[in-house]
């Protein structure tokens, strides 16, 4: 589950505006350029301090405006690939993958298997040794996806992944997103301004325009699971 | 035809401006070596004011690097991460060694470290002297040979993608741990070439160290002190003390121009 | 290195290295003005000891007064490093030296001619202390205390030349004790290779004492330093020559400089800087 409710002060306009994913459900945020979708994003991870508001998942509360709460980005184990997949190039497949366990000194046998599985469940163990610098468009997005995942976070969160990929690729990695969503049971917030992905991926769909919502399906989404 | 003349002839202009800029450059050095043979070489390497100044140029400037890597790459990143009121004025001061003569920052430097500078006179009461000693030197390569690495690591830092020091940290990533496995490795290369120009700009300083550490062989005589000294007296090594340093400076460039070439990242 | 410079910057130096070319080049003009026959005219290049740094300034306001139409620009420096730019093509009218040894090279290479060289002044070494005497020398016995600092000339310098003598003939009196002068030589920080560059840090403070030339004491401020004198008899006079450069356009005007300088009247501007006049020979 998770909930956000906030307020941010913009230099164009303000962002106000509520969401709730549910467990297992991926919520497609969509919009044009500069409508505050990565804003959300990183309003979630930290990166930015809202002005008001609560952001929650299962676990923990993230920020709380009336508590004085706001969680460091290192401690709301939250899962976040950037639209570049910002894998590290200098870095062999396999320390991408481990790099947020051993950043969380998961001890040494259990980041091996975890590392192990994960590179396996998106098929990037015969890469494990490359330099990451040094993969395709949609080799990176899989590693970024199995270092977010390996990490076991408790939201998981995509900015346009599909953007710099062919055809053949976009569909196998909205299978894969899908994939991890459903068996580790956590909600997703995935960006994307085609309604093509959005339609193709999403459980619920959100949009938004100068940071509020104007059209939204997710609450749907959210009760037809609960019940 | 005539837009194929007016070619030629913008290619024969061009190329004669390249060749002088290369003569201009070339010929002095070409002369400095035509001084020189083997047997000269031989005789005065094993010099001991050639030793002497060897050994304490290739010391103090890799001290002189160190102390700016390690002081310069910390507080190059913090400036780079942060605003803060005169945060140009700091840009600007980090800079001016470049622009100022030497010999200004030398006679700086003594007035205050000196025995009766401003910092020096209490320094001096609780018996620390700095002025004339090895350390001086060094202090005078560090004002001068800073910003060649100070500069680098400033802008290497601002041009980095911040995606992934802000994905590092969504991993659950300390601050430091950030620094040490992602940032650093990111910049190496424009890094290691920043530190190499320093190096190389503390080994040629003149200037500054004739104000500020005077001229003691083996404690302050650097190689290009040697060379002013020696050329008031034993012409040919002052003639061996800079074939040395040509020679220095061009292994020098070339490590730059390789690793800036090769060592890339494919980001 | 590249990456550092910008655009505007290299720029920035081309116009300046255009503006220096052009600035030479009107330089160089100036020098030809018009030839009069009356006596002194135009410019003179006086290549000159460091040591004369002070002294030089009057007699050349003096001179140029005395003789309108006339400009005289001194070249200040180590007169090793004047001889060896005149020996390296350097263009010079006269040459105004602090070391017989340097003159008679440069007689014996051709650079002078050699019946204009005469001997113009002399000066004695001296130990020059910082105002207070911070390092408490009362005479030159006290130079050996462990922790002083000392300045002096490096072994090339004629200032330098004649302090090792003067060091040589102290160590051989019976009043200065076994290991003198290498306990002297221990305590010194710096070998300056000018006579100007003791002096300054002795000014400064920066050292207890340095060896330098009467004159320097003398042209210094009132204050500023205070003065150990060497007996006589184990101090080293220094012989200062000057002459024409054998490429000299403007002998005449030479000649009348060198007249000039040895003079009453430019005897004594030396002797108010503190130089001891010699019978010209």
């Amino acid at each position: 589950m998770f909930k956000f409710a906030a307020r941010k002060e913009l230099r164009d306009f303000t962002l106000d505006l509520s969401l709730e994913v549910a467990d297992g459900e991926i919520m497609v945020l969509m919009g044009g350029n500069g409508a505050g979708k990565t804003t959300v994003l990183r309003l979630t991870a930290g990166l930015l301090t809202p002005d008001a508001g609560v952001i929650e998942t299962k676990k923990r509360i993230l920020y709380h405006h009336q508590s004085k709460i706001n969680c460091p980005v290192q401690n709301r184990n939250i899962g976040y690939v950037f639209q570049n997949a910002a894998v590290f190039p200098h870095m062999s497949v396999y320390d991408n993958v481990a790099f947020g366990l051993r950043a969380r000194r998961v001890d040494s046998l259990e980041l091996a298997d975890r590392t192990d599985e994960w590179m396996d469940r998106l098929a990037i163990s015969n890469l494990a040794t490359v330099r990451a610098g040094h993969l395709s468009g949609g080799q990176k997005q899989r590693v970024a996806l199995a270092r977010a995942m390996a990490t076991k976070p408790d939201l998981l969160m995509l900015d346009e992944p599909f953007t710099a990929l062919d055809q053949k690729n976009q569909i196998a990695v909205r299978e894969w997103i899908s994939l991890c969503v459903r068996e580790q049971k956590i909600p997703c917030l995935l960006v994307t301004h085609n309604p093509t992905d959005a339609e193709a991926v999403g459980d619920s769909v959100c949009v938004i325009d100068r940071g509020c919502v104007i059209e939204d399906n997710s609450m749907r989404g959210y009760f037809d699971n609960a019940t | 035809m005539r837009q194929i003349i007016g070619i030629w002839v913008g290619r024969g202009v061009g190329a004669s401006l390249i060749l002088i800029v290369c003569l201009f450059l070339s010929l002095p050095l070409i002369a400095l070596l035509l001084r020189v043979t083997p047997e000269l070489l031989a005789t005065y390497i094993p010099n001991e004011t050639v030793q002497k100044a060897l050994w304490l140029s290739i010391t103090t400037s890799i001290i002189s690097m160190a102390i700016v890597i390690l002081i310069g790459t910390p507080a190059a990143y913090f400036h780079s991460r942060s605003y803060y009121p005169g945060k140009s004025f700091v840009d600007t001061l980090i800079d001016l060694p470049l622009v100022l003569p030497p010999a200004v920052a030398g006679l700086a430097l003594l007035l205050l470290f000196g025995r009766t500078g401003l910092l020096g006179k209490y320094l001096n009461v609780i018996g620390i002297d700095i002025a004339f000693t090895t350390f001086a030197v060094i202090l005078a390569q560090i004002f001068v040979s800073s910003p060649f690495y100070i500069r680098q690591a400033k802008a290497l830092f601002e041009q980095l993608d911040p995606s992934y020091e802000e994905t590092a940290k969504t991993l659950g990533s300390s601050s430091l741990r950030t620094f040490l496995f992602i940032i650093l490795p990111l910049c190496a290369t424009g890094l290691t070439s920043g530190a190499i120009m320093t190096f190389a700009r503390a080994l040629g300083e003149f200037g500054a160290t004739i104000m500020f550490a005077g001229n003691l062989p083996g404690i302050t005589q650097t190689m290009p002190l040697a060379i002013y000294a020696a050329m008031q007296g034993d012409f040919d090594v002052a003639i061996t003390i800079s074939v040395l340093l040509v020679a220095i400076s061009l292994a020098i460039m070339l490590t730059v121009k390789l690793l800036t070439e090769k060592w890339r990242y494919n980001v | 290195m590249l990456k550092i410079m910008n655009k505007n910057t290299c720029l920035l130096i081309l116009i300046l290295l255009a503006a220096s070319l052009i600035i030479a080049g009107c330089t160089g003009i100036q020098g030809e003005e018009k030839p009069v026959e009356t006596g002194a005219q135009g410019e003179l290049i006086v290549y000159t000891a460091a040591s004369l740094t002070g002294v030089s300034k009057d007699l050349g306001s003096e001179f140029e007064s005395r003789y309108p139409g006339t400009k005289i620009t001194f070249n200040l420096a180590g007169t090793q490093t004047i001889k060896n730019q005149i020996q390296m093509g350097a263009y010079a009218d006269v040459f105004m030296s602090a070391s017989t040894r340097y003159t008679n090279e440069l007689m014996g290479g051709g650079y002078l001619v050699n019946d204009t060289v005469k001997k113009f002044t002399s000066n004695y070494i001296v130990i020059i202390v910082p105002s207070g005497n911070p390092g408490d020398i009362q005479s030159y016995t006290d130079l050996t205390r462990p922790g002083l600092k000392i300045a002096m000339g490096t072994e090339e310098v004629p200032v330098g030349i004649n302090t090792r003598i003067v060091l040589d003939k102290l160590s051989a009196s019976p009043d200065t004790p076994d290991g003198w002068k290498d306990a002297v030589f221990q305590n010194v920080v710096t070998y300056e290779t000018t006579e100007p560059g003791v002096v300054t840090k002795v000014s400064l403070g920066e050292v207890d004492a340095g060896f330098v030339y009467e004159s320097s004491f003398s042209a210094a401020k009132t204050g500023s330093l205070e003065l150990i004198p060497i007996p006589g008899e184990y101090n080293a006079l220094q012989i200062y020559t000057l002459g024409i450069l054998t490429d000299s356009t403007n002998k005449k005007t030479g000649e009348t400089f060198i007249e000039f300088i040895l003079s009453d009247e430019g005897q004594k501007i030396l002797k108010d800087y503190g130089f001891t006049s010699i019978s010209t020979t």
